[in-house]
């Protein structure tokens, strides 16, 4: 032992303030009591009252506007339901926002990969446009577009009788429930929808039963062309079996608004165009980004084997690109269903704009606020389950 | 080895005349005249910058040259795309980087282009396809991706997708560069198979032993300029040209 460590003096002691430990104890203490400080002040502020959620089921006493297949007043209906309606509103501009703005932000990112001068130029223009501007002043300047730019109804642009534009909104032909030729109930629309639900579920086991039956046998048993088949048959068969039970309705005009068909009202357009392009914009950029990270080689593998641009783009760039883009565009698509409460610029009645008319109406503000955090909160776990999903199904499984 | 006695008579079925080539001011390729015959393995040598990999890549246009004239099979290759389309069915590439596509299982890598090109019937392509995986020897494969294969084995699919589309001609962008030292034996043995089975095949490698026992003629580039070819025996033993014999003594 001693011929070991004797030459070493013993160490020396580390003075408190300086040991890790003590450090790690130190800083969760701060934190713990910051939090306290917190927490006792909130509760401070917010006793003293009652609280409840009882005032949702009172009557609503106000209207809203932008309704879709629903009809609700407020002499009838109470706030919660005027809530749900709100929802439903916000509910409709997310989907379409993120429906299109994919599509567009797809097309502009590979657009600005083009070898094409202008049109790479234009998708640059576009993403440059859009990304630099305030949303909020996208949103409340399309709504000025849409409402002074375009004619008053009595002159509304009348693109072949079928679609028509004015101020009052952009009204396009709409599929209508319909009794059918026999004249037999509206349900009757409903019935057609479960037939081709069921036909649906019908395709896709056949499918799956014939790639099986395909693997075993070494045969060709079609999978792909007999689902469709049978999904597309069943479909038709139950349409032409119920006295087709559909119709579309074209939209007229009708004094001063618009009659039959589906009306996009110049909030909901001026909303949803501001939500799209600006989110299509930071989408190219994730597109374009996830291209160029792909390896060179890919582009000439495709090319030695003669694929077009086309088939090169579509069954070797983007089936990977997207891969690679699902993280990101995920964020985007959060962002977007938050930010559709903007449409409190322009009078959209979204579930914010009608729950702060509740809490402009009787108070609560403690209750409505906590609903509408909830809520956005929710949509926004439902998106990240949904993309999460996917894209746990595109890295593990063949595309 | 290879196929002296039938390239003797056999049609030039590539040619090239004066080919250019630059990247901004850098000349790739200096004034570049040769042909190959059909049936022909010409193996391409030099050091690392000369030039060898962008002439090959001119074969096929992956890079397009600069002036002269460059003729695969009677097809002028320019700016017209029907040529292009002409050519990309006609020339296969197998590249160092394998460049397999990782999202595609290794039959379906090989059934892309005969389908979609060619519009071969899937079953029909993955027939042609399981037979050319028999072929480079690994049938076993066909439902893995290329991600679960060694890099011997992706090469190997990679060359079984360039046959897929039977081309007349394969060119090989140092194909074993990129391997292990054990995996280079197994690539090399496919390669040796397809020369005798009759295919042209342009080949950049720095496997000399490939060379000396496969080629028919070995060219040697250095600073983009064809110094000097000749039969491997010729080459490596009498070479000419004091670049050759410095290379030589550098790398043998």
């Amino acid at each position: 032992m001693t011929t070991m460590t004797g030459g070493l003096p013993p160490p020396a002691p580390t003075p408190l303030f300086f040991r890790r430990g003590f450090r790690n104890l130190l800083a969760q203490g701060v934190y713990v009591g910051v939090t306290a400080l917190v927490i006792f002040y909130v509760v401070q502020a917010l006793g003293g009252r009652e609280y409840g959620f009882g005032f949702l089921n009172q009557p609503a006493a106000f209207d809203v506007g932008n309704q879709w297949l629903i009809n609700v007043d407020g002499t009838t209906n109470t706030r919660f339901t005027m809530y749900l309606v709100g929802i439903w509103a916000t509910a409709r501009v997310v989907m379409v926002t993120l429906l299109l703005s994919t599509v567009l932000g797809v097309a502009v990112g590979v657009a600005r990969l083009s070898p094409n001068w202008l049109l790479s130029k234009m998708a640059m223009l576009f993403v440059e446009i859009f990304r630099n501007m305030p949303l909020f002043v996208q949103i409340v300047l399309w709504y000025a577009i849409v409402l002074f730019g375009l004619p008053q109804i009595q002159n509304a642009l009348d693109l072949g009788d079928t679609f028509f534009l004015s101020n009052r909104g952009i009204a396009v032909p709409w599929p209508e429930p319909d009794g059918g030729l026999y004249g037999g109930p509206e349900w009757l629309t409903a019935v057609w929808a479960a037939a081709v639900a069921a036909a649906a579920v019908a395709a896709w086991f056949v499918r799956r039963r014939r790639q099986e039956l395909e693997r075993e046998t070494g045969q060709p048993h079609y999978p792909n062309r007999w689902g469709i088949r049978l999904f597309a048959g069943g479909a038709l068969v139950s349409f032409l079996a119920l006295g087709l039970p559909l119709t579309i309705d074209v939209p007229v005009l009708s004094g001063t608004d618009y009659a039959e068909g589906l009306t996009l009202r110049p909030e909901f357009t001026a909303l949803t165009l501001g939500l799209t392009i600006y989110t299509a914009s930071f989408i190219a950029e994730i597109v374009r980004a996830s291209i160029q990270a792909l390896p060179k080689g890919q582009t000439e593998a495709a090319n030695a084997i003669g694929l077009s641009g086309y088939q090169r783009l579509t069954l070797v760039i983007l089936p990977q690109a997207l891969r690679q883009m699902i993280p990101s565009v995920t964020n985007q698509y959060l962002n977007a269903s938050k930010n559709s409460s903007l449409a409190y610029g322009v009078s959209y009645a979204d579930l914010f704009f009608v729950a702060n008319i509740i809490q402009n109406k009787i108070g609560h503000a403690v209750e409505v606020f906590a609903l509408i955090i909830v809520t956005y909160m929710l949509m926004s776990l439902a998106i990240s389950v949904v993309m999460n999903f996917l894209n746990s199904r595109l890295t593990l499984t063949r595309v | 080895m290879g196929n002296e006695a039938a390239s003797a008579a056999a049609p030039e079925i590539i040619v090239t005349e004066g080919v250019e080539k630059w990247f901004g001011d850098f000349q790739a390729l200096d004034d570049v005249t040769m042909s190959v015959k059909e049936h022909e393995i010409v193996v391409v040598l030099g050091p690392s910058g000369s030039g060898k990999s962008t002439f090959i890549r001119c074969l096929n246009r992956l890079e397009e040259h600069d002036a002269g004239r460059i003729v695969i099979d009677g097809i002028e290759l320019n700016d017209d795309v029907r040529n292009l389309n002409a050519i990309r069915s006609e020339v296969g590439m197998v590249f160092q980087q394998f460049n397999l596509f990782p999202h595609l299982s290794v039959l379906n890598n090989i059934t892309l282009g005969p389908r979609k090109v060619r519009r071969q019937p899937k079953r029909e392509a993955e027939e042609q396809a399981m037979q050319l995986l028999e072929r480079v020897g690994i049938p076993e494969q066909a439902e893995k991706f290329p991600a679960q294969l060694s890099g011997g084995q992706q090469q190997r699919v990679a060359i079984a997708r360039s046959l897929a589309m039977q081309p007349k001609i394969m060119l090989f962008d140092e194909p074993t560069s990129a391997l292990d030292p054990e995996m280079i034996k197994e690539v090399l043995d496919v390669m040796q198979e397809l020369a005798e089975s009759g295919m042209t095949m342009v080949v950049v490698t720095h496997e000399m032993g490939f060379a000396r026992g496969v080629a028919d003629r070995v060219m040697f580039f250095d600073e983009g300029a064809l110094v000097e070819q000749g039969t491997p025996n010729h080459f490596f033993d009498n070479p000419r040209e004091e670049r050759t014999k410095l290379f030589l003594s550098q790398i043998l």
